[in-house]
């Protein structure tokens, strides 16, 4: 009962950690994406948006990275001129504990939250959430 | 099944639609809702958030709406210096599902949208997206 196709989901990740990439590779694939992009941080993502190869339609993103961690990224990402690129979907995967990361994540304009540690059903909610939403940015309907 | 206390959570309602507001109201009171306060306008609700009587968890902004609209109500409320206020979570809520719309509001620091009419479910969805780890604060 899926509400848009998986299939046709580009889909990239940002974590620095290759167990928790895997991981949600591994639930992203039984929703049936095949898309899936992955970077170690944000100057890596960064570097891999810019070339436009394949903007995804959602980011899911570590909050706590070396180099460039969620919340410069999604600063970085939200200030760029460029229309495609500016108002891509985030995700920000967050433990609670770090309330001053969430707000400022809210601040910036992040689209949710996953909470780590997380199920493997949050992902399908979360995700399956901010794509519904990011239709109608895309052709004006839900 | 639900994440955390809807109970708990503080919601403000800004529209200029009375029926819109009672409907959303309705919704969340559904869910279990009970910290409720509304707003007609953006320059009401901002003049409501800076006297910090009940600090919202959660703002669910109808985006056309006279004197001040959404977009100008986000852009305003983002600006603020003050960071209790600054960093509130916002759910967009249009009737008019247009991409500019759309763009423009994620680009100023919209978290979440809402397409009118929409269903108690995809209402309570986007509520939880966004809020799960605001109301379960660190232990």
């Amino acid at each position: 009962m899926d509400r848009f196709d998986w299939e046709r989901t580009g889909v990239l990740i940002i974590d620095d950690e290759p167990v928790i990439q895997k991981l949600i590779e591994q639930v992203l694939r039984q929703l049936g994406v095949n898309r899936i992009s992955k970077a170690m941080n944000g100057v890596e993502a960064m570097a891999h948006l810019k070339k436009k190869q394949q903007i995804p339609d959602v980011i899911l993103c570590d909050m706590q990275m070396p180099e460039m961690n969620g919340l410069e990224f999604i600063a970085t990402l939200r200030g760029l001129d460029d229309a495609d690129l500016n108002d891509i979907p985030i995700v920000a995967c967050t433990t609670v504990s770090k309330q001053g990361v969430v707000k400022e994540a809210l601040r910036l304009g992040v689209n949710g939250f996953i909470v780590k540690p997380f199920s493997l059903d949050v992902i399908q909610d979360r995700v399956g959430t901010v794509l519904e939403t990011a239709r109608i940015g895309q052709n004006g309907l839900l | 099944m639900d994440k955390f206390d809807w109970a708990r959570t503080k919601v403000l309602i800004v529209d200029d639609d009375p029926a819109i507001a009672q409907l959303i109201e309705a919704v969340l009171r559904q869910l279990g809702v009970r910290l409720i306060a509304t707003a007609d306008n953006g320059q009401d609700a901002l003049d409501r958030l800076q006297q910090k009587v009940q600090t919202p968890n959660i703002i669910i902004l109808d985006m056309q709406m006279p004197v001040m609209n959404g977009f100008e109500f986000i852009t305003k409320l983002r600006a603020l210096p003050d960071a209790d206020i600054n960093s509130i979570a916002i759910l967009a809520c249009t009737a008019i599902a247009k991409p500019e719309v759309v763009n423009e509001a994620q680009r100023l620091g919209v978290n979440g949208f809402i397409v009118k009419p929409f269903s108690a479910k995809s209402l309570s969805e986007r509520l939880e997206t966004v809020l799960e780890p605001i109301m379960n604060p660190a232990s």
